[in-house]
């Protein structure tokens, strides 16, 4: 048997602000207040390579109850059937937010700070 | 002895990391922030060596002396009382963060990851300037807001650049959501880099490409899938269209795989989804690692190996066998 230390060496931080070194992720749904962008509003070069991938309000979210229970989603029909048993595509391609099932953030990139946002 | 899990209601991921210790009978209790501090309350003391107290959930409560390991795994932020508005909620937000986190941040458990070195862990600069050290091929990069960098820096590469963000690859504008892969720079644009200088951008040699892979690590566990496409926007950034992808599990070289396990002790994580270029003559190269990445679409690939590797590995309070 190997042992594996869980933290291995001192780390300064000093990188992120104190705001943000308790990261969390923003919610799906959650989106910032809508903008109206002027004409000739300066735009990032890396912006550019944004494309729209939906409307924030076509997006929908996956129904479910939390089960306090079993601490685990469960479905909406009361038979406190945990939703990860029904999931058929788990081979579906998609890193998204919920990581598999659903359109979403790509990946977890720990940048907002709730007392940060507008 | 109990596992804390600190993670949003809906995520199927954690949830069959949460069934398998049940099937272990290993004591679990699942929280997400989003309930403090309506569903959430903390009793936290310090006693002169350490912080007494816990958490007190739905139908749970948890002792901090109690935990063995966290899995700090995207909790959502704090929700107040909707009374609560302007500069009180986030005075309100600010003192949860810094209380309630702090405290929890102070657990002596096996943390997968622990929140401060997950922030630090998300700035590529230093995960590429990290993974150099620790022996893994890094392209070469350049940083700036400069125009006339970023053509100097394309001249000198042999096989064109490409762009990708330093942070989020996600904007919501205007009622819109809107992605950005890694995209390749043409000629066109190097004739146009209107906006460079407004902020910081990364750019990166091109490097020729058999197929990427993505490593999940956990713990001192390597989980390797070869990502292959024949689409021509999936073989720069395979995000851009999943439908054209093929998957298969992959062993990683022993010394590659000894340099990620180097990397992941320096930047004091416990997991990490790492991805590489695998060059036509077998090179592996280091993209990026993402602290908090995603491994649940690959279920197909590994089965519930990474989620029974990730309930082992709490389980045992981050020792593994």
């Amino acid at each position: 048997m190997s042992v594996t230390p869980t933290v291995h060496q001192h780390h300064s931080g000093v990188l992120a602000p104190v705001g943000q070194q308790f990261p969390l992720a923003r919610p799906i749904f959650d989106f910032p207040p809508s903008e109206t962008v002027p004409a000739d509003a300066a735009t990032p070069f890396g912006l550019r390579f944004f494309d729209a991938s939906c409307p924030v309000n076509a997006m929908t979210p996956v129904s479910y109850e939390y089960s306090s229970r079993l601490q685990v989603a469960v479905a909406t029909d009361g038979s406190e059937t945990p939703l990860v048993t029904m999931i058929e595509s788990w081979d579906k391609t998609t890193t998204g937010s919920a990581d598999g099932n659903r359109e979403g953030i790509e990946e977890w990139t720990m940048d907002y700070c709730g007392d940060q946002q507008s | 002895m109990t596992v804390l899990i600190l993670s949003e209601e809906y995520d199927p991921s954690v949830d069959r990391v949460v069934l398998a210790l049940d099937d272990w009978d290993v004591p679990v209790v699942r929280v997400d922030l989003a309930w403090f501090p309506q569903h959430l309350s903390v009793d936290a003391e310090f006693d002169g060596t350490g912080w007494n107290g816990g958490l007190r959930a739905p139908e749970r409560y948890v002792t901090f002396v109690d935990l063995r390991a966290v899995w700090y795994r995207r909790p959502t932020p704090f929700t107040f009382p909707g009374n609560l508005t302007g500069q009180r909620r986030a005075h309100a937000e600010r003192e949860a963060r810094f209380g309630l986190g702090g405290v929890l941040a102070s657990i002596p458990a096996a943390w997968m990851n622990h929140p401060h070195r997950d922030a630090e862990a998300v700035y590529k600069p230093r995960q590429l300037a990290l993974a150099s050290r620790c022996g893994l091929r890094v392209p070469r990069t350049l940083v700036t807001n400069e125009p006339d960098a970023v053509r100097r820096f394309a001249e000198a590469t042999e096989h064109g650049i490409v762009t990708k963000m330093l942070g989020s690859n996600v904007l919501v504008e205007g009622g819109h959501r809107y992605v950005a892969h890694t995209q390749g720079i043409r000629e066109a644009d190097l004739t146009d880099l209107d906006g460079v200088e407004l902020t910081a951008h990364l750019f990166q040699e091109w490097v020729p490409k058999a197929h990427e892979v993505r490593v999940v690590a956990v713990g001192y566990e390597l989980f390797a899938v070869a990502i292959h496409t024949d689409d021509p926007e999936a073989h720069v950034d395979w995000r851009a269209n999943y439908d054209v992808l093929r998957y298969a599990a992959i062993d990683v070289p022993d010394f590659v795989a000894a340099a990620i396990r180097e990397f992941l002790t320096a930047s004091g994580l416990a997991f990490s989804a790492l991805d590489f270029v695998v060059r036509p003559d077998g090179r592996w190269v280091f993209l990026e690692s993402n602290p908090g990445g995603q491994y649940g679409w690959l279920h197909a690939v590994w089965g519930t190996a990474i989620s029974d590797a990730i309930a082992a590995y709490l389980a045992h309070g981050g020792v593994q066998r």
